[in-house]
């Protein structure tokens, strides 16, 4: 008797081995992400981090997912596509982690996208609005943030439809960030027959600080509303400067944008700016002060930045997954899970839905298509708009 | 293009061709004496915007006082970092030292987001509102949006004259410290021949010094009108100024003071232009000012008013 429950074990033991998912133990799981923790990006990548570590520190507190810890590896690849190649192997081959969780940036996510699809690896999230990591889908890469071709054409809606302009610029990043965004405000207009209202396309530099130029171009033009595709430190200095040559049009901002450190270094000139935004953000919401609870667990007194809300939605998504993947969760489990979440909501990640794998599919990999319009209105962030999405 | 928008991009090329002025005669300076490109330059640039944002933020220092401080705790800077960095491989070959003057970069852009932290900071409300105000010339008022608003006419920030006029007084005493003073006579001669020059009983090292000291309280004064121009401080915010005003230096010729004067307004002008009468050419700005930094050097590597110099081999 003796022998055969010992022998049992053995194989128990034995098939455990052979069959336990990368990454998977019995009192913890290990996944792991990449961001840039040095070089000029990292203000960014540090914050993201930050969410996203205060969200896992309050899932381990309260006894974990399914019984087992999370263990989230953060490799630093400081925004270089080659070493973000180098760490993201580093992290599947050696680390053996499960998932890959909120990646910064469009040219190390684009660099290891398919490396992870082939290797059947997760991938959820990443700090990219990018609409390539979706389009055409891969099976193991979930996007969450809105892709720049949404927005695009949501801002372009939003302009003409609601707010009626007629005639509108755009200043953007001279990327492919930037080149995507024009792309989708100009198919929107072009589809919907408002081709002439786009009067003004200013590609600008992504170290440029200077917009006397483009400015004077926009005045001269007799817009009356400018794109502003662009980030921080960008914007707010395109803002300050509108506002003192007197450049009179609605500013409208990319998602990139809703952030205290805009009004912080804009001032005066950030009142009245409009910027998309895709987070459920509403300081009143029993959801958002819990959001703001949890951070402070960890990072006692500070108010988390959009890029922090950004890594916190990264773990929620991950985590909501993980839990409807069961006892002995696989990857293969994962994505089932991920495929099913219908209209799910987090303490701040807004309504998602994935829908099964489908090569033919161009939407089964992309979680959010609906964005609002938030201004700053007496150097705060209100909601102005409600959600706003465009028919494909 | 009609005359006033011209004129328009003319006071902002001159504007922002002084801020490239001021910066690249200390690249200028450094390269005259020991043929060596300071790259850490435009983070002393940097470091001279953090500290006067500290001395008026943490320290309530005035906002005059503070930014005389931090141009002289610039030059201080300049002057620690070629004792720390290049005088002990003076004698070393000449990549040695480049390779210390990038690594000296590196070192104080990581230092700054460590220490400062990388999240852009304000500048605003340092320095007197008024120098962000706008003349407006000419012009003429409008109804629009229901709104009163002056269409067309000369808009130029106060700033952008304060700018002229603090590079032009700066010019002036440096014109006078290098050709009316001792230590810019042994300026001069250093540049010439540094053995002959020692041998002569003239303390080189100190003359060194004090060269990397006046560089960077230029580079300091640059950094300050630049964040009163375009209030926002940032760790890698001397980056790009300073890989603008190396161009410029180029441009004018390297060694030349005259050159990198000439060089640093032509630049600005011609950035400033291009984009005014091609708008769409925007995005290609950097990349034209460093296909000039190529044409120059292909086509007359000496640039516009630099000495040929000739290698006997």
């Amino acid at each position: 008797m003796k022998k055969l429950l010992l022998s049992v074990l053995f194989v128990t033991i034995v098939f455990s081995f052979v069959f336990a998912e990368n990454g998977v133990y019995p009192d913890k799981i290990v996944i792991g992400s990449f961001q840039a923790l040095s070089g000029p990006v990292a203000p960014i990548g540090i914050s993201m981090r930050k969410g996203m570590d205060a969200y896992f520190n309050w899932v381990n507190a309260n006894g974990g997912i399914n019984g087992r810890k999370i263990e989230f590896i953060v490799a630093d690849d400081a925004f270089n596509p080659s070493k973000t190649v180098v760490e993201v192997k580093r992290l599947v081959e050696q680390d053996k982690v499960f998932a890959i969780v909120g990646g910064l940036g469009t040219p190390g996510c684009l660099a290891v996208a398919d490396y992870l699809n082939n290797s059947s690896v997760p991938f959820v999230y990443q700090g990219s609005g990018s609409s390539t990591l979706a389009i055409p889908p891969k099976k193991y890469v979930f996007t969450v943030q809105p892709n720049y071709t949404t927005e695009g054409q949501i801002m372009a809606k939003y302009l003409v439809e609601v707010l009626g302009k007629k005639r509108i610029g755009i200043v953007y990043r001279a990327d492919d960030a930037g080149q995507e965004e024009l792309n989708g405000l100009k198919r929107w207009l072009v589809e919907h027959g408002y081709s002439s209202a786009l009067v003004a396309k200013l590609p600008v530099d992504v170290t440029r600080m200077t917009f006397d130029n483009e400015i004077l171009k926009l005045m001269e033009l007799n817009v009356d509303a400018v794109v502003l595709s662009m980030w921080i430190p960008q914007s707010p200095n395109f803002l300050k400067q509108a506002y003192e040559y007197g450049l009179d049009a609605l500013l409208l901002g990319n998602y990139v944008n809703p952030d205290p450190t805009v009004i912080a270094l804009a001032g005066d000139a950030a009142e009245g700016f409009q910027a998309m935004a895709w987070v459920m953000g509403d300081v009143a919401d029993e959801s958002f002060q819990k959001y703001i609870q949890i951070y402070q667990e960890t990072f006692n007194d500070e108010i988390p930045n959009a890029y922090a809300a950004a890594g916190f939605i990264a773990a929620e998504v991950f985590t909501e997954a993980l839990r409807r993947a069961g006892e002995e969760p696989t990857r293969e489990s994962l994505v089932k899970a991920l495929e099913e979440m219908n209209g799910w909501k987090g303490l701040i990640t807004p309504s998602i839905t994935y829908k099964p794998y489908d090569p033919n599919d161009k939407y089964c990999r992309v979680g959010i298509r609906q964005m609002y319009v938030m201004h700053v209105e007496n150097q705060v962030w209100t909601t102005l708009t409600d959600w706003i999405s465009v028919a494909e | 293009m009609n005359l006033y928008t011209f004129l328009q991009n003319l006071i902002n090329g001159l504007s922002l061709g002084s801020l490239y002025a001021l910066i690249a005669i200390g690249y200028t300076m450094v390269y005259g004496i020991l043929r060596l490109i300071n790259f850490a330059h435009g983070d002393v640039f940097m470091m001279a915007v953090y500290f006067a944002f500290f001395l008026v933020t943490l320290g309530k220092v005035p906002w005059l006082i503070s930014f005389v401080i931090a141009i002289l705790a610039a030059a201080l800077l300049g002057f620690t970092i070629d004792r720390v960095a290049y005088k002990p491989i003076r004698n070393a070959p000449r990549v040695s030292a480049l390779i210390t003057a990038i690594g000296v970069s590196f070192f104080l852009e990581s230092f700054a987001v460590v220490v400062f932290s990388g999240i852009p900071r304000s500048f605003r409300n340092i320095y007197p509102k008024f120098l962000n105000n706008m003349l407006i010339l000419g012009g003429h008022e409008e109804v629009k949006y229901g709104r009163n608003v002056i269409v067309g006419g000369l808009r130029i920030p106060i700033v952008s004259f304060v700018i002229l006029i603090v590079t032009a007084i700066a010019l002036v005493i440096l014109w006078w410290i290098i050709y009316k003073t001792k230590i810019g006579m042994a300026m001069r001669a250093v540049s010439v021949d540094i053995p002959t020059t020692s041998l002569m009983g003239v303390n080189v090292d100190g003359v060194i010094g004090f060269t990397f000291a006046l560089g960077s309280a230029l580079a300091a004064i640059g950094g300050l009108l630049w964040a009163t121009r375009y209030p926002q401080l940032w760790p890698y915010m001397g980056f790009m100024p300073g890989l603008k005003a190396f161009i410029a230096a180029v441009f004018g010729g390297i060694g030349s003071i005259q050159g990198a004067v000439v060089g640093g307004f032509l630049l600005g002008l011609t950035e400033i232009m291009l984009v005014g009468f091609f708008p769409k050419m925007a995005g290609y700005r950097d990349a034209f000012a460093f296909l000039i930094l190529i044409l120059i050097l292909s086509v007359k590597p000496e640039g516009l008013l630099g000495k040929r110099s000739v290698v006997k081999v």
